[in-house]
């Protein structure tokens, strides 16, 4: 009779449990979509940011078919932008950050039309991620000299070392033009810019004969600072 | 052998269903072009086990019964990719008394074969869940719906007997009444297609059962 009622027993509990449950699935292959048109660009023309200064930048998520987007911005793993258009603007505070290396991170996630369930949702997201050395020089400039000035078929040669930090912004070249070799006060004076730094030269068409004074200067981190004199009596 | 008894019987068995109007309405949902996307009838209200329990008197040859019933199937229209799944689950449950007349016509020492009808009031309910799987996400929506059906089956009832226990295989066809499906504990507002034509819960279908009994002999 135990046994009996062990087996009804057992007859009600598997009644009791086994309702039906569906648990066939369908899987339709679509191709995963083509994002390799998505890009991140930066107004910036050089794949490392060199700045003295603070500078406003503009970063574009670029790309066919994108839905909705979000661009975060880091610098040095702090976040200082979350945008939801296509188009970031950021400010990148040398005074904050200091002289030094940094690193600019940004990632988008965006949402693309695509043949999938999630993308016909508009629900598929994506990811793009770029990331920028920065390198800030606000210190103040250390000067360059004169390293010679070289007669050249009566015409003054002259050779500076070359400025090797990013904080560049121009070398100011003064020329002071003397009666005599021991006249101390210049009679005539020139001023030339050289915005590029790579210029280490100038060539002084203009020279006769008798002392002159050079001095090259360099502005950097909006500041300048000179050489000294370099004085040249034929 | 059969004079005068009293028994009880539990069972276990298999059900088809013919869901005519929920598998025209699961039809309609998969021809339907859902944002260009073509969903898959992968459940289609298959055959599943029931169970089934029942007291019987029996007075010379003539048996009389009450029964328990609960069974369930369901349908799922389906359409899954890469990105995500999607699913629409139709899952029918019912419970039935029924009331039981029988005749024995073959009686031999241990066996014994009777023809029979039950009637039964059939108590259904459908639950319809949807369900959209993306990204680790889940969101899930499910409505519940029942129906009150009349059902007669006529069946042929074969039993063995070892002293006080016995088999029996019941093997029948279930005619079905259908009755209005409403959304629960909303009465006035009943289930309909895109035509609007009202959808059943159509039950109707063959019912094989193996039980297990018990007798009380009456002296």
């Amino acid at each position: 009779m135990v046994k009996i009622n062990r087996l009804l027993l057992s007859f009600l509990l598997i009644a009791l449990g086994c309702d039906f449950v569906p648990n066939e699935e369908d899987f339709t292959v679509v191709n995963q979509p083509d994002i390799s048109d998505v890009s991140l660009t930066l107004n910036t023309a050089t794949d490392t940011i060199s700045l003295y200064q603070t500078k406003e930048s503009k970063c574009s998520l670029n790309g066919v078919g994108i839905l909705e987007s979000v661009t975060f911005v880091l610098i040095d793993s702090d976040s200082i932008l979350v945008s939801d258009s296509r188009n970031s603007f950021f400010t990148i505070n040398v005074n904050q950050l200091g002289t030094g290396s940094h690193k600019l991170h940004i990632t988008s996630i965006f949402s693309k039309r695509t043949n999938s369930l999630a993308g016909k949702l508009g629900l598929e997201l994506f990811s793009i991620s770029r990331e920028w050395p920065i390198i800030i020089d606000i210190d103040p400039p250390t000067p360059v000299q004169i390293i010679s000035v070289e007669n050249s078929g009566g015409k003054l040669n002259l050779i500076w070392n070359k400025y090797q930090r990013v904080n560049f912004q121009n070398y100011y070249l003064t020329k002071r033009c003397y009666d005599s070799p021991q006249s101390t006060s210049f009679t005539g004076c020139k001023n030339l810019i050289f915005s590029d730094k790579n210029i280490t030269q100038y060539l002084d068409t203009e020279y006769t004969t008798g002392k002159v004074e050079y001095i090259i200067s360099v502005q950097a981190s909006n500041q300048i600072v000179s050489s000294s004199p370099y004085v040249y009596i034929d | 052998m059969f004079s005068q008894n009293f028994s009880v019987s539990i069972g276990s068995g298999i059900a088809t269903y013919s869901m005519k109007s929920l598998k025209n309405f699961d039809q309609s949902i998969v021809a339907t072009d859902f944002m260009g996307l073509k969903p898959s009838l992968t459940d289609n209200f298959p055959p599943y086990v029931y169970y089934h329990g029942e007291a019987s008197y029996t007075n010379n040859k003539t048996i009389y019964g009450i029964s328990i019933t609960h069974g369930s199937t369901g349908s799922r229209t389906t359409y899954g990719d890469y990105s995500g799944k999607i699913f629409r689950d139709n899952l029918v449950r019912y419970n039935a008394i029924g009331l039981r007349l029988g005749q024995v016509f073959v009686s031999k020492k241990n066996f014994i074969i009777s023809a029979n009808a039950r009637a039964s009031g059939i108590f259904n309910r459908l639950r319809v869940k949807e369900r959209l799987d993306i990204a680790g996400s889940s969101i899930e929506n499910s409505t519940r719906y029942h129906s009150l059906n009349f059902g007669l089956m006529p069946f042929f009832s074969g039993e063995y007997i070892f002293n006080k226990i016995f088999i029996s295989f019941d093997i029948g066809y279930e005619y079905q009444i259908t009755g209005r499906v409403f959304v629960n504990n909303e009465d006035k507002l009943y289930i309909v297609d895109q035509n609007n034509n009202e959808i059943y819960i159509d039950g109707r279908g063959v019912r094989a059962i193996v039980n297990l009994g018990y007798r009380f002999n009456k002296k």
